[in-house]
């Protein structure tokens, strides 16, 4: 199981989330901590780049972008996003 | 054929749009770009609503137009290579994720300009020194939420 570190940032991007859009976050968590390889790569020329993005919530408007440190067993939360 | 990075007629001019009211006044910015796409294209910019920026439509110019010269480079790279990979597959799956995903980058951008790079950034320094010095708390995260849902 992956441990979950988020950015001091991200914080501030999840308080701003939609109470819908929070709850489709909170379930992207539960997944991050087991799956974190199953989001897209960030970088498409980089299928195995260790940053990824997760998109989540009604009309995938939301987006999470993190990082997996493998060796850690981390998924570092790098960006919460939102298109509102 | 468009080319990747290739920006090039830019013609900006800025009007004064008189709608409705006074109140309703708005400044309007348009440009008149090359599309990358074969047709220049008259597209006005994103605008802001009370300050807020409006995310772009799932459209590859309207996604352009809000970027900045180096990331409309990046975005033409992977436009190109996906829509090669959809004719090969005759699957579009791959073109709207990746207008969903610059969609966002776009917001990003709007919002904070160069925040799509100094996040890449952050990402290198996380991976060089195995720990991010501005890291949160996870459980004050959780419990955000938890207190937010009613959970």
């Amino acid at each position: 199981m992956y441990r979950i570190v988020p950015d001091a940032t991200v914080s501030d991007q999840v308080a701003a989330l939609p109470d819908d859009a929070l709850a489709a976050y909170a379930e992207v968590l539960d997944v991050l901590q087991l799956t974190p390889w199953h989001g897209e790569p960030q970088r498409a020329d980089n299928p195995d780049a260790e940053v990824r993005r997760w998109h989540f919530g009604p009309g995938l408007a939301g987006q999470v972008v993190y990082l997996i440190l493998e060796d850690r067993q981390e998924v570092h939360l790098l960006l919460v996003q939102w298109l509102t | 054929m468009a080319q990747a990075g290739h920006v090039q007629g830019v013609d900006d001019e800025i009007f004064v749009g008189m709608l409705g009211t006074m109140a309703e006044r708005q400044l309007f910015r348009t440009s008149t770009v090359s599309s990358g796409y074969g047709r220049a294209v008259t597209i006005p910019a994103p605008h802001r609503s009370g300050g807020e920026p409006t995310p772009p439509a799932a459209d590859p110019v309207a996604i352009r137009a809000c970027l900045s010269p180096r990331l409309v480079a990046e975005f033409d790279a992977e436009w190109e290579r996906t829509l090669e990979q959809a004719k090969a597959s005759k699957d579009l799956v791959g073109v709207h994720k990746l207008l969903n995903k610059w969609r966002h980058v776009a917001y990003g951008e709007m919002r904070d300009p160069g925040s799509y790079f100094r996040v890449l950034a952050k990402a290198e320094q996380i991976m060089q020194t195995g720990e991010n010095p501005t890291a949160g708390s996870f459980e004050d995260m959780q419990a955000l939420i938890r207190e937010r849902l009613g959970r």
